[in-house]
């Protein structure tokens, strides 16, 4: 059984499909990638998916539950951890303590959740700056605590929104690291990115989105060579580099 | 870095104990002049705590604080001067009225997504709506209030003293104690999520913060603090009518506190209102006669510390001693 | 219908037309700089007290001081937003409405300070004395306070419609990083906003002068209903503060004629909260908003 099914997600905003009857499958241990240009509906699909965003019509089961009509909060609680596009840091808390608002999620005790998120931000390797004020860390490093953040919340699926946005090639290719660490930790992956490139190492297979509705999906070599794909979303994009 | 943090509360250990033997003490060197303005300080501060829990730490500011004082006052009077019931079980009535209706109001604005300006505009029109209420309701005294008897002796079970030392030490302990609570809630789990949800509401849902849940018991304990102190007004002063406890100068006097002394600091408001209180009084004794300076005053210290100290005083010195530790690394 | 019902309805639509002009001012500052005015009230206080001096000092007809009492709140306003809230513009909205709650209470107080906290009442003899026209009781300060409400508010409209400056106004008001884009000096534009809001409030106050004995604090209620039709109207929505100001007006006078006085601000604070609740936009929003 899938661990995550999307069935027919729709949402429009006065009238405008943002997304259009888009439906995926995630199973566990799976790395899936979701591309799209810009403005494609990736980010509304994914609020709709952890509960930011109400779909107007579909269903969404998670390890076989229900899960649409559920507020976010809830949504994480059941493991399913997001990121956001732009690092939503708490700015006045410190490293640790940002990381243990996720762990509180599950665990009421505050040794306990302290010790989850020491784990979590020694994972991203943050644990050096565990003490310092989260708005005094750089982008790249305030990438790492949002990762750090959503991992505190043990999740079974996180939900990673355009993680390399706004970051230096450096910091890329960290992050890149860092990921392909998460997974093979043995969390189940959905992430969201423009760029191919990233996503075609680390995929396991991919969805394409364009203009709200479900294009292509499949192992990245076939995704790439879907003539669809070429034409619509690669080809103006002045070819693919991957 | 950990032993600066045991030497940081070892020294905040020692400061609360002075303060505290201190605070014993004062009773046994001031006259009474001094003993009302120090009474009055305290009153302040319990208001600013109050305050500071929901809009300092949880980020919803309210313009509204004098419902909840209000209704702690109104609830145990009532229930003392009519059923003569102990007015330490009506605070505990008052409370949980107060809480009640924080609840509603809470629940109505979240739910209805109102933030700002406009959940403080909510806040202040259910004070008023409290206040003309209440001015109509024949039950409790309309417009002229309730008039307490005057205790001829001291009753501690019916909340009744005849010494301002007794009224003291009350008020002391509620501000201590609601202090105590304030920063054990603040280092713990709730704390965390009350900042986590003023910093970015929709990142902490994402993490698993139960954002309206969260919410809601804030303004719940907030109005619970803020109708003890209620009680304590009307049992002190021995009068309340609407105007004076729905008054919009109460939910300012819940407010002042936190901006001076710095909001979302458990000691914040203890400071804010160890300044203001005692300024106004050297304002107005030095300016006797003259009517409204003090409050000019309270304008201007409003003005500057907006302007220029939006953290407070407390706020100030963290930068100070940022600075500091940054010029010795 | 009974007639004095009829009676309740045209006082209530004369002062809701002096409402309407002080929460139009109000409506106006929210919308062009996003602040909730918490010094209205004082400054409509301010306007009644320039009046008063004047009038009495100089033995003159309230209405030839109304040009002193506009200047004055033009002044106050604009430096206000001009030196004050254009510092802390960034801030959090919490912080701009502290802000002007402190220069509430200063000028409040500074009133206080100089006309000691007693009633003092404007006696012109000529205003007071009721005409009738028909069974109609009308006094005429009120008469002159709706008819002057309405030029005003007139010529409010014509400012921010018609002219340069009122355009500009309009412009930051509805895109306000658009408007730097196009080069309208927003800090300037704010603070002759913030002056008209204030003057808005202030001729309010002025015209309620005659009418009224005034004290230090009477700003405060006349604030609340100004946030009141403000939000009715919809914030930042100078044609809903017009009509709401009528609607408040008149409410007030029927619920004060079906069920006493005291009565009336509390169905007037109902309809408040349950408008913040249900539909805090106000009544009349507009529908070509982009979402």
């Amino acid at each position: 059984m899938s661990l995550f099914v999307a069935e027919n997600i729709t949402k429009s905003f006065a009238g405008n499909k943002a997304v259009d009857n888009v439906s995926i499958k995630i199973n566990k241990g799976e790395f899936i990638g979701l591309i799209g240009a810009n403005g494609a509906g990736k980010t509304t699909f994914f609020n709709c998916l952890t509960g930011y965003y109400k779909a107007d019509s579909g269903k969404i089961y998670f390890d076989g539950k229900r899960i649409e009509s559920l507020p976010a909060y809830k949504i994480c609680r059941l493991g399913i951890a997001r990121t956001f596009q732009i690092a939503k840091p708490f700015g006045d808390l410190t490293v640790l303590e940002n990381a243990m608002i996720g762990a509180f999620s599950k665990i009421k005790s505050k040794s306990l959740a302290e010790s989850v998120a020491r784990e979590s931000i020694e994972f991203t390797g943050l644990l050096s700056k565990k003490d310092i004020c989260a708005k005094e860390l750089n982008t790249g490093d305030q990438r790492r605590l949002e990762l750090a953040r959503a991992l505190a919340t043990k999740p079974q699926l996180l939900l990673l929104d355009e993680v390399m946005a706004g970051l230096t090639p450096a910091e890329s290719l960290e992050v890149v690291e860092l990921i392909k660490k998460i997974r093979s930790s043995g969390v189940t992956v959905l992430m969201i990115e423009h760029i191919m490139t990233a996503l075609m190492a680390l995929s396991d297979r991919i969805y394409v989105l364009d203009r709200g509705s479900l294009i292509a999906s499949g192992i990245p070599n076939d995704v790439v060579q879907n003539p669809r794909v070429i034409s619509s979303y690669l080809g103006k994009r002045g070819g693919i580099n991957a | 870095m950990n032993k600066l943090m045991k030497n940081k509360s070892l020294i905040l250990m020692i400061i609360s104990i002075i303060t505290l033997v201190l605070l014993i003490f004062v009773p046994f060197t001031v006259n009474r002049y001094i003993y009302s303005i120090i009474i009055s300080l305290m009153i302040t501060a319990l208001l600013g705590q109050s305050w500071n829990l929901m809009s300092g730490y949880a980020g919803q500011f309210s313009f509204g604080h004098a419902t909840f004082f209000g209704l702690g006052a109104y609830t145990s009077t009532y229930l003392y001067t009519t059923f003569d019931i102990s007015p330490w079980l009506g605070m505990i009535c008052g409370m949980l009225v107060a809480a009640f209706v924080g609840i509603i109001i809470g629940y109505l604005s979240f739910r209805y997504k109102l933030r700002g300006d406009f959940f403080a505009l909510v806040t202040l029109a259910f004070a008023e709506l409290f206040r003309v209420l209440f001015n109509n309701l024949p039950t409790f005294g309309g417009a002229m209030g309730i008039l307490l008897k005057l205790p001829l002796e001291d009753n501690i079970w019916m909340y009744e003293f005849t010494k301002y030392e007794s009224y003291y030490f009350v008020i002391l302990i509620l501000v201590i104690l609601a202090t105590v609570f304030i920063y054990f809630l603040s280092k713990n789990r709730f704390g965390l999520n009350l900042i986590a949800i003023k910093t970015n509401i929709n990142a902490a849902g994402a993490l698993g913060v139960n954002v309206l849940g969260n919410q809601l018991l804030a303004m719940a304990i907030s109005a619970s603090i803020a109708a003890a102190a209620g009680t304590f007004y009307a049992q002190y002063y021995g009068f309340i009518d609407p105007t004076v406890v729905f008054e919009s100068d109460i939910s300012v006097r819940a407010i002042v506190p936190c901006i001076i002394g710095g909001s979302g600091t458990a000691f914040g408001p203890l400071l804010g209102a160890l300044v203001i209180v005692p300024l106004q009084e050297i304002c107005n004794s030095l300016f006797e006669g003259v009517g409204g300076l003090n409050m000019i005053l309270y304008g201007v210290l409003i003005v500057v510390f907006v302007l220029f100290c939006p953290e407070g005083i407390t706020g100030l010195i963290r930068k100070v001693i940022a600075k500091r530790k940054g010029i010795l690394k | 219908m009974n007639f004095q019902v009829f009676q309740a309805l045209f006082d209530g639509v004369l002062m809701g037309g002096v409402y309407a002009l002080a929460a139009l001012g109000l409506s106006l500052i929210f919308g062009v700089m996003k602040i909730t005015n918490f010094a209205h009230g004082a400054m409509m206080t301010m306007g009644m007290y320039v009046v008063y001096s004047i009038s009495t000092h100089f033995g003159v007809s309230p209405y030839i001081a109304l040009p002193v009492s506009i200047l004055a709140l033009f002044i106050v306003g604009y430096l206000l937003q001009r030196f004050l809230i254009t510092r802390i513009s960034n801030a959090p909205a919490h912080n701009q409405l502290l802000l002007t709650l402190g220069v509430a209470y200063i000028l409040e107080n500074t009133i206080l300070a100089i006309f000691t906290p007693n009633y003092k009442t404007l006696n012109v003899e000529s205003l007071s004395t009721a005409i009738r026209i028909g069974k109609l009781t009308v006094n005429p300060a009120k008469l002159i306070a709706f008819l002057v409400a309405l030029v005003v508010t007139a010529l409010i409209y014509l400012l921010l419609y018609r002219t340069f400056i009122g355009k500009a106004i309009r412009a930051t008001s509805q895109e306000r990083d658009g408007a730097r884009l196009m080069g309208i000096v927003v800090n300037r534009t704010g603070a002759i906003a913030f002056g008209i809001g204030a003057l808005c409030t202030g001729i309010a106050g002025a015209l309620l002068t005659p009418v009224l004995s005034i004290y230090p604090t009477i700003g405060e209620t006349f604030q609340l209903k100004c946030f009141v039709i403000a939000v009715l109207g919809g914030m930042g929505n100078l044609w809903g503060a017009l009509i709401s100001g009528l609607i408040v007006g008149v409410v007030e006078m029927l619920t004060g004629y079906y069920l006493g006085g005291s009565w009336s601000d509390f169905v007037v604070y109902i309809v408040f909260v349950l408008v913040l609740f249900i539909k805090p936009t106000g009544l009349f929003e507009r529908r070509n908003r982009r979402e």
